[in-house]
């Protein structure tokens, strides 16, 4: 299976999920139909079936957890707004993860948080690595939950990269598409966060074998 | 081994010794877990509700300019036709005139195929 993946190189999670259940395009044509129609419960079906994707990428680039639920309902009328332009280019859930990327951007950029650009990498990576000692975190729960604060100092494009990756299972060009980002820059953002993560992390496992 | 190369193997499953392998493991494992924030069970009925009357306020507003455009149309015309004093007199224009029990006729038969087929047609070829 490993081998399998390599040979492919493409994201194993991506194929995992290929090789369980081969997603079928004619689905998701007859359901998009009915919602152009305005057939509520094809739209209640829709909604149900990427209100998971939906609440990945808000809850990842969204701090304030009260605004969270307004925004992922926000982006399913985006959705239905802009079904009659959908063209099958992509897979539907690509198409719904790129309005709710977008979504939380515009949302992050009316709160006035700056994410159009990376931070200054050298200087803002020694930052990210230096600040914030977690101290001793002796259960694994608080371990988790520590990475999970360093995931979320990330910047939000970083943070959209990871979640599109390792939870959705996309494959560097749809992260592209989503983000509209050329895979290059997907698959740098991709190892930058992880090495970042793992230069902090690693602090602390070294002071945990020191003590 | 690059950082590259231990990223690459770590999320194949391998199983690294050093502090990096490990640190990237703690990572690999966070990231694939499901976030806190969940939306609710009626979430899907929630949106229905909000969706409902953003259908109504844009198909009223359909009508409304609908309505706008046709009684536009019918002043523009009336208008014209008393300006130019015109007459259904010459040509094709004699015909219907001389016929416009022919041209009612018509225009009832495309419109109660057009509201058959919107009414029946078109509805079940979807639900």
């Amino acid at each position: 299976m490993d081998r399998l993946k390599r040979k492919l190189s493409v994201n194993p999670a991506t194929l995992e999920k290929k090789l369980v259940s081969n997603p079928i395009m004619t689905d998701d044509q007859a359901l998009i139909s009915r919602v152009r129609n305005g057939d509520q419960q094809a739209f209640k079906m829709l909604i149900k079936q990427h209100q998971r994707l939906v609440a990945h990428m808000v809850g990842r680039l969204i701090k304030q957890s009260e605004d969270r639920e307004e925004i992922c309902q926000d982006v399913f009328l985006k959705v239905f707004e802009k079904i009659s332009e959908f063209g099958f280019q992509s897979r539907l859930s690509t198409w719904i993860a790129t309005i709710a990327y977008r979504h939380s951007i515009n949302c992050l950029r009316r709160q006035k948080i700056k994410f159009s650009e990376i931070p200054e990498e050298h200087e803002w990576s020694e930052r990210f690595v230096e600040s914030d000692d977690p101290g001793n975190l002796l259960i694994d729960k608080d371990q988790e939950e520590w990475i999970l604060k360093l995931i979320d100092r990330l910047p939000p494009q970083y943070k959209a990269v990871l979640m599109l990756y390792h939870l959705e299972g996309m494959s560097y060009a749809e992260i592209g598409s989503v983000t509209e980002m050329p895979e290059g820059t997907v698959k740098n953002y991709l190892f930058r966060a992880r090495n970042l993560l793992k230069e902090k992390v690693k602090q602390y496992i070294d002071k945990e074998n020191a003590a | 081994m690059s950082e590259e190369e231990i990223q690459n193997k770590i999320e194949n499953g391998w199983v690294g010794e050093g502090p990096d392998a490990k640190a990237y493991q703690r990572i690999f494992d966070v990231l694939k877990k499901e976030p806190d924030f969940q939306l609710p069970a009626d979430f899907a009925d929630s949106v229905i509700a909000k969706w409902q009357p953003a259908q109504i306020t844009s198909s009223s507003r359909e009508i409304f300019w609908i309505f706008i455009g046709v009684a536009a149309f019918t002043i523009v015309l009336g208008i014209a036709v008393v300006l130019t004093e015109f007459t259904l007199n010459f040509g094709a224009l004699k015909f219907l005139s001389d016929h416009s029990g022919l041209m009612i006729f018509g225009i009832v038969f495309v419109l109660t195929l057009q509201w058959i087929d919107k009414r029946f047609v078109k509805r079940t070829s979807f639900n």
